[in-house]
């Protein structure tokens, strides 16, 4: 910054000083840090320097120096030192380059620092007590600022134009005038209303005329004074001059008036009011250069010889009566370091770099930076303080067992993690860390390999199957990696993936021999064409074969012959649905068809026995479920097979554009639903977990409903895919809450997770492997979508795969696995037995959560559209407009209050879980519909118009343009909201109640029950008391000493992870979308 | 179009022009909105609007009937979303509208009908009364000391959120390079999130034993912890907002300013916050919101006992003894809210009422503000 300025302009000399005040200001701040240290009670006052530097040098020097010496030796060197650059500068002994004056700002915050040094000082001296002279004096100076202000404001709009020069001269009588005027005024006032004042007027008239007089002298030579610092060049300006100065007499007059009135003259604030205004003089009226480094440096080497004199030691304390505390040296003394290191510094900062524009902005920027760092750093702090206290209790009984691993491989010294790692999961990790490599070695090279490399970053170019070629190279990296990682490491494999690895690698590599090798030969020959046209072909080809050459090896190994027909099968199905992504154009209804023939086959080639009989009898009770009684979680997957069912149905009728999609969410539909679907009735011989299937669900469905929204689209499919989605999760989250067991100490029950796990691993492949050759840019956005699409379904298909054979044949992950988890904090219920935990108030502040979502989002994102696209625009949409944020900014405590008096007697009169999320889905309705409206508002007319001119109705522009482009902003605002909702405790005290812990979470979906009277659905278990983060923090703070504080940091910790990952989700949404609207 | 569906709404409208002449356009208007539909679309819309009203009736009036006319609308719509799917979906978004509204409404008419009773109790004594007793059960209820307990905390938090929340602002907008800016603008946003119970938490258990230590404090929570604290965490808003504020200033304006030869500080100091003055003070004002009605962090630190520190002389010490306990409104509502005395809740209701009313002063004001920076701004563009 300065440094710039500086650098045509400095002299050697100067660049000795300058190395000077630099030392003075690295003191400084040395001393700042320290004191903060000090304040926050890492080093005391007393600690010896020899304590802190552990040094032989200068042992003589430092022994028995303490930090409370150094401070004072710091602030009374700087501050010297500071004070002899101004007079040198004065002097004009250094080049500097000063103004006028420093000006009325440092000059009012100085004086403001010499009055409290000096009360602080002098109430040492004289005895601390109310000061109510100086109340008359503040008093004073406010009537006297603001009536001098206005006099003279009038006077001026009164005076007409004259020339500049006229005008100052004869504003200077003016002042005088008004000055003469007001006090006479004020002075009457003061005492012919004054209420207790029982003087005569005429004494008053006769007090009044002399004082009159002389403070309209005084104002005016004030004023003047004033006029060099605020350099007025408007009527403005100078009636802010002539303020200060009659605010400077009715401060005197007020006092005066109190002395008169015999309130008493205080001891302490008379010496600070005369300090305070001979600081702000030494400020304002001398040049800059010695106006603000002297009083700084006085001020600073003042507090520095207190100290040094021990005036105020290190056992000084104070407790002045009628105060409910007192003070002590422990926090008066840093805070007085902290003032005056901040006074050296700004000054110091000011004479590094010659004083005058360059100066101030040093000085400035020094002091903004200070205070933003200092701001940072305390939050920081706070949130680093919270982890570090409860991670003790977060962490307790935490046993990531197999999840350890990696890091007991990497550090085996890490503490607090124990137990004996899985083999499968270090191969996997390493494996997939291949596949990462491996991806982006495939996406550095497919631009060489087309020849086709640009110069711009965005244009480097790809050809459409880079993808694919980054999902194989990353695939075989993967498996590569996995069997370097287990010979390196000298780990045993699991055999089925190994052996099915081998298997991959074999048939994988013979199909690039035989496809991919000869396309590339052909390709020389008959030009890029060919390659682009039959590139994708080969490449599927190959990992068409490869995957089999894997299921083929998995499925050879020791299992029944009955299990490894199910391998095959789930190996065929992910085919099947790789196959339908990528050629539905060509046949949709036999990609469709296709996983039903299989399941068919298999069962037939299954012994035509039992199996299938289930599956029929399976269906028939999915048909007959919809009855009185059933509980939800049975209802649901009936519905949605009928739905799919037709899906499925539409698409065998209609094989048009339409058709075809409806194929691609039949093929979803049908293979997550095969998955909801086997659980429900059961197979032979097997025992898949609930969450498997339920997990593929909800990612097949959540990756192609990402995939429409990031399209910009949205058909059948994703209505299919978000159903798929719901249903997935609510599966999902029910197998893994359902297995909380509070109170008993049980974990997650284990094979429930393992295979999820293992499952994201290779879908996170795919992942990778479409965002890197998406994320290029390449060719047209419809090629960029679909390999993105293909490689998200080729990657849930292998996890499929894998996940299934794994379970199916029997080769699973409970050999391995006494626990993939042991987290008792999170997993517990509460427990006085066992180790306490959150799991019920998690699970409750995740139902709250989804309650005031489904609430409040579509209530505020119709309201938002209705108001910007439907409503006139006018008084009624700009009072919602403000309505809604004055609600927005509403207290919390008020929502509950209105949830008390409005829904408690609603819903059954006692608190509720439902009432709880009523009120938060009412806190986040106004955001939800600020936010909205905002990003609708921001989307162009232009897109509008251009819809319209197509003939498109309004509804269909709304719903199909401008929503879409609306939609980012909308969800951001709706991340953040829930944010701040998911934190939030006033509320529910009110209305949730359940501040007492609960041994086991809520389950909601358990406690629908269809009922034959009104409303027909009941949930008990809404209308009950839950439990929630925040209120059992809550419940800590309110047992008081009874309250287990390391409960309460765990709890604290657990709930800031909560919210705090909303923020960043939110912040990163708005991010990626921000650049992406930016990029288009 | 025309025909029988419509002719009851065209009698209506006949008879509206011939009677009143002055609302001609406005009849016209509603007949030809009407003559559009058809008959289908007319049944989704009256269908559906007078179940959406039976239900909402139903829910205030007799809330164990609301399933009927619930599942009445959801079946209309349901129908509607296929036949008629332009109608519905304007049906549906003016619905959205209603109930929002609504919503919003129900909360400022509880609010004030249940503490009618206690203002027309109190009348204008439950804000003037200094005197003891300021509580007590079904006679006195004067909320000075609350309101004194908030305006102290608020103006404790103003002196911290109000010029290290500018500094950070400034910091951010103008000297932070590139990098840092990246980091620390979303990285405060983050630290906007941190809940409030997690600040009381840190206060009760941390900062209380830090002023029993350190300020020799007798008693339990201190006004002047609660006001810090609350400021703290009012302090990334106004960061983050003033930030905006100063972002908004076009770049031309600051151009200007530096090829006159003005330094970046000059340019700061006498364009840039001149020119975001408004926008800061909207941010200043939006975290003194915060500040006001910030409950938890509040109730976890003051003990919690009405009193009003020395006015007149009544107290047992000064009115500026800020290290002593107090209570605030919203802690007070939060200590209080299982009273037994019927009374004393609907006392809590006025509390409610009076921070309602501030803050929404609060935030009407800034948004004036803001929007007069924004027109101002758009002017001199």
């Amino acid at each position: 910054m300065s440094e710039a300025y500086n650098s045509d302009l400095v002299t050697e000399e100067v660049g000795s000083v300058n190395r000077a005040i630099t030392v003075v200001i690295g003191l400084s701040l040395l001393s700042f840090l320290l004191a903060c240290t000090v304040l926050l009670k890492y080093v005391s006052l007393e600690t010896p320097l020899s304590a802190l530097v552990p040094t032989t040098v200068g042992d003589g020097a430092l022994s028995g120096a303490t930090v409370f010496d150094l401070f004072g030796l710091i602030l009374f060197a700087d501050g010297l030192a500071v004070a002899l650059f101004g007079i040198a500068s004065r002097a004009n002994v250094i080049d500097t380059d000063p103004n006028e004056s420093a000006g009325i700002v440092p000059g009012t915050v100085f004086g403001f620092l010499a009055f409290c040094t000096g009360g602080l000082i002098a109430s040492q001296t004289f005895g601390f007590s109310t000061p109510g002279v100086l109340w008359y004096g503040i008093v004073g100076f406010l009537v006297g600022a603001v009536l001098w202000f206005v006099l003279t404001t009038a006077m001026f709009k009164l005076g007409g134009s004259r020339t500049r020069q006229d005008e100052w001269t004869a504003r200077r009588y003016e002042t005088a005038i008004v000055g003469g005027v007001g006090s006479v005024t004020l002075v009457v006032a003061l005492f012919v209303f004054g209420p207790v004042v029982d003087n005569s007027l005429l004494d008053a008239a006769v007090l009044a005329v002399p004082v009159a007089l002389a403070s309209g002298v005084v104002t005016g030579a004030i004023a003047r004074g004033g006029r060099m610092a605020l350099a007025p060049d408007t009527p403005g300006d100078w009636a802010r001059a002539v303020a200060l100065g009659g605010g400077v007499v009715g401060f005197f007059a007020g006092v005066g008036f109190g002395l008169f009135r015999g309130t008493g003259i205080v001891g302490w604030s008379a010496p600070a009011v005369a300090l305070a205004l001979a600081v702000a003089a030494l400020t304002i009226v001398p040049r800059e250069d010695v106006g603000s480094t002297l009083p700084a440096g006085l001020l600073s080497a003042f507090l520095g010889l207190v100290l040094l004199t021990r005036f105020l030691g290190p056992q000084w304390q104070w407790q002045p009566e009628n105060l409910g505390g007192g003070f002590v040296a422990p926090v008066v003394v840093p805070s007085l370091v902290v003032v005056g290191s901040l006074l050296t510094v700004w000054a110091g900062s000011k004479a590094s770099s010659d004083f005058g524009a360059s100066g101030r902005q040093h000085g400035a920027y020094l002091l903004i930076s200070m205070t933003a760092y200092g701001m940072i750093g305390v939050l920081a702090l706070l949130l680093l303080f919270v982890f570090s206290k409860g991670w003790g209790s977060v962490a307790n009984g935490f046993d990531p067992s197999t999840l350890s691993v990696p890091f007991v491989t990497v550090a085996p010294e890490l503490p607090g993690l124990s137990g004996v790692g899985s083999p499968l999961l270090v191969t996997t990790l390493i494996a997939a860390l291949g596949g990462v490599v491996g991806v982006g070695v495939a996406r550095s090279t497919g631009a060489k390999v087309t020849g086709e490399t640009g110069t711009g970053t965005r244009t480097w170019s790809k050809s459409p199957h880079a993808g694919s070629a980054a999902a194989l190279t990353g695939f075989f990296a993967f498996c590569a990696g996995g069997l370097l990682g287990t010979m390196l490491l000298g780990l045993e494999a699991p055999a089925p993936l190994w052996y099915g690895t081998v298997g991959a690698l074999l048939t994988g590599t013979a199909a690039l021999l035989l496809v991919v090798v000869p396309l590339k030969v052909a390709a020389r020959f008959r030009g890029p064409d060919f390659e682009r046209q039959y590139g994708p072909v080969a490449l599927w080809a190959a990992v068409g074969a490869t995957a089999l050459g894997f299921l083929v090896g998995v499925a050879g190994i020791g299992a029944p012959p009955a299990d490894r027909a199910y391998v095959v099968l789930f190996g065929l199905l992910g085919l099947g649905v790789v196959a339908a992504f990528r050629y539905r154009q060509v046949s949709p209804t036999v990609a469709s068809v296709l996983p039903f023939v299989l399941l068919v086959t298999v069962v037939l080639i299954d012994g035509l026995g039992e199996g299938w009989q289930l599956v029929i009898n399976g269906i028939q009770a999915e048909i007959a479920l919809p009855v009185v009684g059933l509980t939800l979680p049975e209802t649901v997957p009936g519905v949605v097979l009928l739905a799919f069912g037709a899906g499925a149905v539409a698409t065998a009728v209609r094989e048009d554009e339409l058709g075809a999609r409806l194929v691609g969410g039949a093929v979803v539909g049908t293979f997550g639903l095969l998955s909801v679907l086997l659980p429900v009735v059961g197979m032979p011989g097997v025992a898949i977990p609930g969450a498997v299937p339920a997990g593929l669900l909800a990612v097949v469905g959540a990756l192609v409903f990402l995939r429409d929204l990031l399209d910009r689209r949205g058909d059948v499919r994703t209505g299919a895919a978000g159903v798929a989605l719901v249903v997935g999760v609510v599966f999902l989250a029910r197998y893994f809450l359902g297995e909380f067991t509070g109170g008993v100490g049980d974990g997650l029950a284990t094979p429930r997770v393992g295979p999820f796990v293992v499952a994201v691993v290779p879908l996170f492949l795919g992942w990778v492997a479409g965002r890197t050759t998406a994320g290029t840019g390449f060719g047209e956005r419809h090629d960029a979508t679909r390999i993105l699409t293909t490689s998200l379904v080729a990657g849930v298909a292998a996890a499929a795969t894998l996940v299934v054979a794994f379970e199916v044949a029997g080769m699973g992950f409970t050999p391995f696995d006494p626990g993939w988890l042991t987290w008792p904090f999170v997993t517990n219920g509460s427990s006085l037995r066992n180790i306490n935990g959150v799991a019920p108030a998690i699970v409750g502040t995740v139902w709250l959560i989804a309650g005031a979502v489904l609430f409040a989002v579509p209530l505020g994102i119709g309201g938002a559209i209705f108001l910007t696209e439907y409503a006139e625009q006018g008084r009624f949409t700009s009072l919602v407009g403000i309505a809604t944020n004055a609600l927005w900014s509403t207290p919390s405590i008020v929502y509950g209050l209105f949830g008390f008096a409005f829904l408690m007697p609603r819903l059954g009169g006692d608190e509720s879980l439902l009432g709880g999320m009523l009120v938060l889905g009412f806190m986040l309705l106004p955001l939800v519909l600020i936010t909205t409206r905002e990003s609708i508002k921001a989307v162009p007319d232009e897109y509008r118009d251009g819809s319209a001119a197509l003939g498109v109705n309004k509804w269909q522009t709304i719903r199909s343009v401008v929503l879409p482009a609306a939609l980012p902003g909308a969800i951001t605002g709706v991340i953040l909201g829930v944010g701040r909702i998911a934190g939030e405790t006033a509320p529910l005290i009110l209305i949730l109640g359940g501040t007492q812990g609960a041994g086991s979470p809520v389950d909601v979906i358990e406690g629908f029950r269809f009922t034959a009277t009104p409303p027909f659905v009941a949930n008990e278990v809404m209308m009950e008391q839950a439990s929630a983060l925040p209120l059992r923090l809550w419940a800590v703070i309110k047992a008081g000493v009874g309250g287990s504080t390391e409960f309460g940091w765990g709890t604290a910790m657990v709930l800031l992870m909560v919210v705090l990952s909303f923020y960043v989700i939110g912040i990163a949404t708005r991010k990626y979308f921000r650049r992406k609207l930016d990029y288009e | 179009m025309g025909g029988t569906p419509v002719s009851l709404f065209g009698y209506l409208a006949g008879v509206g022009r011939r009677t009143v002449a002055g609302g001609r356009d406005r009849l016209r208007k509603t007949e030809r909105h009407f003559e559009e539909r058809t008959r289908g679309e007319l049944a989704v819309e009256v269908l559906g609007g007078g179940s959406l009203v039976a239900a909402i009736a139903a829910f205030v009036q007799a809330p164990e009937l609301v399933a009927f006319p619930l599942v009445a609308f959801l079946l209309v719509t349901g129908y509607g979303w296929f036949a008629h799917q332009e109608v519905t979906a304007r049906l549906y978004t003016f619905s959205a509208t209603v109930g929002t509204v609504l919503t919003l409404g129900l909360i400022t008419v509880y609010l004030f009908a249940h503490s009618l009773p206690i203002f027309q109790m109190m009348g204008l004594d439950i804000v003037t009364n200094v005197d003891k007793p300021w509580w007590v059960d079904g006679q006195v209820y004067s909320m000075v000391p609350m309101m004194y307990g908030t305006f102290v905390t608020t103006m404790l938090a103003l002196l911290v959120c109000g010029p290290l929340g500018i500094a950070g602002a400034i910091y951010i907008n103008e000297i932070a390079s590139g990098t840092i800016r990246e980091i620390v603008k979303p990285g405060v946003e983050i630290l906007a999130g941190i809940p409030s119970i997690v600040y009381g938490y840190i206060g009760f258990k941390i900062l209380n034993s830090y002023m029993r230590d350190e300020f020799l404090q007798s008693g339990f929570g201190s006004l002047l912890v609660a006001g810090l604290v609350v400021g703290v965490m009012a302090l990334p808003t106004v960061v983050s907002i003033g930030e905006d504020a100063l972002e908004t200033v076009p770049n031309s304006m600051k151009d200007g300013s530096v090829a006159m030869g003005a330094t970046d500080w000059q340019t700061m100091k006498s364009i840039t916050i001149p020119a975001a003055f408004s926008g800061l003070s909207a941010a200043v004002l939006l975290g003194l919101g915060r500040a006001v009605g910030e409950t938890m962090a509040a109730t976890a630190i003051l003990g919690g006992a009405i009193k009003l520190p020395g006015f007149g002389g009544l107290g047992d010490t000064a009115y500026w003894d800020i290290i002593r306990p107090g209570e605030t409104l919203t802690t007070l509502i939060a200590n209080n809210y299982g009273s037994a005395s019927q009374t004393s809740i609907r006392a809590l209701f006025a509390a409610g009422v009076i921070l309602f009313v501030t803050v929404a002063i609060l935030s009407i004001t800034s948004q004036y503000i803001e929007n007069r920076m924004q027109k101002k701004l758009r002017g001199e563009r």
